[in-house]
């Protein structure tokens, strides 16, 4: 096992790779009472054609699969993990995203036990025909709750704008037609090809014995070796280029004002898990520089009506891609849409006016990293799945303070090519 | 430790280098009424959006960023009947951020109560209207949200004509639109001389440098407050009832229930693990039945208002399942009141509840909660409450669950 000593915080990360894959790290937090685990298979709803274990031919399977999978996961023939949870002491759950699929734990007590369980109920699967009925009327009622809110289909709008030909234009949860298709047969296809140990990543922060831990853990994966170590997955992106990015896009659903997007698709490809984490900082930094509140485009566009307080910007990067969104509610789309492209356009001008204020707006993301160090959930799952291989949190501080000003203006050059971009707007429906 | 710097303003410290950070939270409390939530939702945004010193958003974002990225946050919240304008700011702490000073932060928090951007008459002279039309717009589009939607015309039919409960603590759309300057002037003038004030500051601070430094600020003395802030209404004698069609996919059911068990009542734990059970969390009947057997919802969940004297539920379902749906509701709270209750379901429920409590131990936002509701309502909370949940049997959660009355039904459906 390794350690790394961060000793600005007086804080060891404990990493292990055990002897069938699977990955570990483990974050001791003192005076803390709870325990968080999670633990993260590299598979989500983008990874829909692949070469299943044990066969030699690309299968595309239903849309929606892997949440599918994910919530059944929970079930077992003659009880539900979530109970086993429950008479623990502990909360659970789990989400999944384009990129991964992730089971939670929460508690303070029985922590070894719990750990047991989480590792367990994964590494268990169990599908059933009645288990799969049931639950295509439960996600078929979280897709229309879904369906139904409009900051979601302004979001999931616009990422199919960026990648229309690609799984990421599909809703993560699928459609109520694509997981009708869903079957017993089908989850277990998934299941054994993307759960295999290698491709799980287990991080646990809190109250924990290192040596209790690993123990567990040791003991929980004498069962499950390895398989084979390499999973072939469709290629994700079929237009490196980004030719295939639509400009414009819109919908009318029951909104009282018009809400509108616009997200920037990015093409660079990182092989150093250090390079991609700067990157992806520079252009969170650089976002910042030009549209947070200290800057004097956010104060102008408030004045004018063009944004209001809705008014945010991110920057997501998964495995094989990445953008960055901004967006707002506002009476003028088009003039937002407007205001927004022009300060894209001329990014580099505007950092040039923000020059001095770059120690600044470091610091203070630098200090809201530290100050999410109070939540072991956004110490883990910042790092919960394999993206920056095994960096963490802590690694993300040192690594913000040493980006220079200049690494944001490369990133401008990376990440800002105009036939890249998109713009979605949701618009009331005609009285 | 609280300390009374005059009559009416406390000061409560809680020392821990547990945290990364230090919070400082100030909170003015008065009576709600059918008027002052509006305009005083529009002041808690002009306090935190400028200053004299920081005359706009831009000037004082600058400053916490250079505070390590410390957060302010300002907005208003109702405790029971109380009106709440609440002003929190976070900070990193020294030994992490070696510029950051707490009396900077405690500057900065006095610079945002007793020095507001204003010229003569005016608070905010050149952007109040435009503050005050973003906030109505903003509320506007909460109702965007239609699980938001659904439940605010449930409340609107569930509580008694002329309730101040009817009208929301940040005010609505409407009101907040015809907020005007000199109400907000005296509406700011009013908090700073009349509302029970509570300041609580949690972190690694030295509480004497911190008590000599809250004294310096120019505080009033004022009279008491009322610490009865329970809100209480009569019981409608038929169950009211309302519906609407919009363009939507999904349609809500919601229901609202009297249950006049309040916050530290004898039997409020009972209430609690009652609510655990009926259908609060996954361990619950609800859960377990609406949407994991009958395959119903993705969401069907109570909620419980113990300062308010009220549960509510809420689903997501089809259209053409309202019936069996609301029947199905229906039977779960007739078998905990009929004393049905599992007793494997009811351990897990408690189980659950305190496991909840000893998380949130570690959550530095849960310690000033529970700081200022206490405060707030003169009541001692318990130290640990672990004993009091586990120590609930099933008879108690089957005679608090007889309490119980449904009052209000709505129905959002597709059009």
């Amino acid at each position: 096992m390794e350690k790394k000593f961060y000793s600005q915080f007086n804080q060891p990360v404990y990493h292990d790779r055990l002897s069938n894959g699977l990955d570990v790290v483990l974050i001791p937090r003192r005076g803390f009472q709870k325990v968080y685990g999670i633990l993260t298979s590299n598979y989500g709803s983008v990874d829909n054609q692949f070469i299943p274990l044990g066969s030699q031919e690309m299968v595309q399977v239903p849309d929606g699969i892997a949440h599918f999978l994910e919530h059944k996961l929970f079930e077992k023939k003659n009880h539900d993990a979530f109970d086993l949870f429950g008479e623990l002491g502990a909360d659970s759950n789990a989400f999944t995203s384009y990129t991964q699929t992730s089971y939670q734990f929460s508690t303070t007590q029985n922590i070894q036990k719990n750990l047991a369980t989480l590792l367990d109920f994964v590494q268990t699967p169990y599908f059933s025909a009645t288990g799969v009925a049931k639950e295509q009327g439960i996600i078929g009622q979280e897709i229309r709750m879904y369906n139904d809110n409009p900051d979601s289909r302004l979001y999931t709008g616009a990422l199919a704008n960026l990648y229309p030909n690609d799984p990421i234009s599909v809703d993560i949860a699928g459609t109520e037609s694509s997981i009708a298709q869903i079957t017993p047969a089908l989850l277990m296809q998934c299941y054994q090809t993307f759960y295999q140990p290698f491709n799980l990543r287990l991080v646990i922060v809190g109250n924990i014995d290192i040596a209790e831990t690993m123990t567990t853990v040791y003991e929980s994966q004498k069962e499950h070796a390895a398989i084979i170590l390499s999973i072939h997955r469709a290629q994700l992106i079929s237009d490196e280029q980004g030719a295939d990015v639509v400009a414009t896009g819109n919908l009318r659903m029951a909104v009282q004002r018009p809400k509108a997007m616009v997200a920037i698709r990015g093409l660079q490809q990182f092989t150093d898990d250090r390079e991609r984490l700067r990157y992806k900082l520079a252009c969170e930094l650089m976002l910042e520089m030009i549209f947070d509140d200290t800057t004097s485009n956010y104060l102008r566009l408030y004045n004018r009506h063009v944004i209001d307080d809705s008014f945010g910007f991110s920057f997501e990067m998964e495995r094989g891609f990445h953008f960055a969104t901004i967006s707002s509610d506002t009476d003028d789309p088009q003039r937002f849409i407007g205001e927004i492209e022009d300060i894209l356009q001329s990014a580099t001008d505007h950092l040039d006016v923000m020059k001095n204020e770059f120690i600044a707006t470091k610091r203070g993301a630098i200090g809201r990293v530290i100050m999410s160090l109070n939540s072991p959930e956004a110490i883990a799952n910042r790092y919960s799945s394999a993206l920056f291989g095994n960096l963490n949190v802590f690694d993300e501080i040192n690594l913000l303070q040493s980006i220079q000003l200049d690494d944001l203006y490369q990133a401008c050059q990376q990440i800002i090519q105009p036939h890249c971009w998109t713009n979605f707007v949701i618009e009331p429906l005609k009285m | 430790m609280q300390i009374e710097l005059v009559k009416g303003v406390h000061l409560t410290i809680i020392p821990t280098t547990k945290y990364t950070t230090t919070k400082i939270l100030v909170n003015f409390a008065t009576k709600q009424t059918l008027t002052n939530s509006s305009v005083r939702n529009v002041l808690v945004n002009l306090l935190v959006n400028a200053t004299a010193n920081y005359p706009n958003q831009t000037i004082l974002a600058r400053k916490l960023a250079t505070m390590y990225g410390a957060e302010l946050d300002g907005y208003v919240t109702r405790v029971g009947t109380s009106h709440n304008v609440r002003l929190i700011l976070s900070f990193v702490n020294q030994h992490l951020a070696p510029q950051m000073r707490i009396n900077d932060a405690l500057k900065l928090m006095r610079e945002l109560i007793f020095n507001p951007l204003r010229d003569q008459d005016e608070l905010s002279p050149q952007s109040w209207q435009l503050q005050r039309d973003n906030i109505a717009a903003t509320l506007s589009s909460w109702e965007d949200d239609k699980q938001y939607l659904a439940a605010k015309r449930l409340l609107n039919l569930y509580f008694t004509k002329g309730s101040v409960m009817k009208m929301p603590s940040t005010g609505t759309a409407e009101t907040v639109a015809k907020v005007l300057n000199p109400e907000i002037v005296r509406a700011y003038q009013n908090m700073l001389a009349k509302d029970q004030v509570e300041i609580i500051i949690e972190g690694d601070v030295n509480a004497d440098q911190v008590e000599r430094a809250l004294r310096q600020w120019p505080w009033k003395a004022r009279s008491s407050f009322e610490t009865d802030i329970f809100y209480r209404q009569p019981a409608w004698s038929n169950v009211q009832i309302g519906s609407h069609q919009i363009d939507i996919q999904q349609a809500k059911l919601d229901l609202a229930y009297s249950f006049p068990v309040y916050f530290m009542d004898s039997d409020y734990y009972p209430a609690l693990v009652m609510n655990g059970l009926f259908g609060a969390g996954p361990y619950s009947l609800l859960f377990k039945n609406v949407r994991e057997k009958a395959s119903l919802a993705y969401y069907a969940s109570t909620g419980y208002r113990p300062f308010a004297g009220y549960l509510f539920v809420q689903s997501g379902i089809n259209s053409q399942d309202r019936q069996r749906t609301q029947q199905l509701i229906g039977d779960q709270l007739k078998a905990i009141q009929d004393g049905q209750i599992n007793i494997n379901d009811l351990e897990q429920v408690k189980k659950n509840l305190v496991n909840g409590y000893l998380v949130s131990q570690d959550n530095p936002n849960y310690l000033l909660e529970r700081v200022l509701i206490s405060n707030l309502t003169d009541l001692n909370l318990p130290a640990n409450p672990v004993e009091l949940i586990q120590s609930v049997d099933q008879h108690q959660v089957s005679d608090v669950a007889q309490k119980l009355k449904l009052q209000a039904e709505y129905f959002l459906d597709r059009r």
